[in-house]
């Protein structure tokens, strides 16, 4: 199946059925997370998986395909090398769409060791709890400044926070 | 970067605000593939009439 690629908004996406119900792929480009690095303009994108189509009568749970389809989708994504992709949920999340530690799962899973996966943890004052995750090629031309720009995000947060 | 000269409270609250942007702009993209699923007949046919293929597919 080809990518669908809006012109406009240059968002990149891809829908595949799964036991009936129709999970699309999405990623969408975003810079904002990197401001320090101009290299990686353009080459920023958030991931998302949307769910369109649940027919009636179907219980969505969590099935054991949506893993390495997802992981798939975003193996042929990267394969430019250039690419960054990021990935956030919150402790609202619903479960089936993916949270954080089943994103972990796939990795673990079915990623090679092309990629190297960062994360953070922040939590704002109302307990709420976000994940977030940055995923590139180990290989990318500027691989040390992504990670050093990611963890300075992350332990930034958590620089003063009580042990 | 310019946050590095920002107070850690003012550092988490920065770090916090790009989690609620990343967090609203998935929450967007999720509702703009959903709004094009559905304002694009010829898209919606094909992939319903896919799914009822698979369906048939598998009560065989």
């Amino acid at each position: 199946m080809a990518w669908l690629k809006t012109r406009k908004s240059r968002i990149h996406s891809r829908s595949r059925p799964i036991n009936r119900v129709v999970y699309e792929v999405r990623f969408k480009p975003s810079d904002y997370l990197f401001p320090s690095i101009p290299e990686l303009d353009g080459c920023v994108f958030e991931f998302a998986l949307a769910l369109l189509v649940l027919p009636s009568g179907i219980k969505l749970t969590p099935d054991p395909r949506i893993a390495p389809t997802a992981v798939g989708t975003i193996n042929q994504f990267m394969t430019d090398p250039n690419r960054v992709i990021t990935y956030i949920c919150n402790s609202s999340d619903r479960r089936e769409l993916a949270p954080k530690p089943k994103f972990d799962q796939w990795f673990d899973t079915f990623a090679t060791d092309t990629f190297q996966k960062q994360d953070g943890t922040l939590t704002d004052a109302d307990g709420l709890c976000f994940y977030i995750a940055a995923l590139w090629q180990r290989n990318h031309p500027i691989s040390h400044q992504i990670a050093v720009a990611f963890d300075d995000f992350a332990h930034q947060y958590n620089a003063d926070k009580p042990a | 970067m310019e946050t590095k000269t920002l107070t850690p409270t003012q550092k988490r609250e920065w770090a916090l605000s790009v989690a609620r942007r990343m967090m609203a702009n998935k929450r967007r993209i999720q509702a703009e593939a959903v709004a094009e699923f559905k304002n694009n007949p010829a898209r919606t046919t094909r992939i319903l009439s896919e799914l009822a293929r698979l369906r048939d597919d598998s009560t065989k």
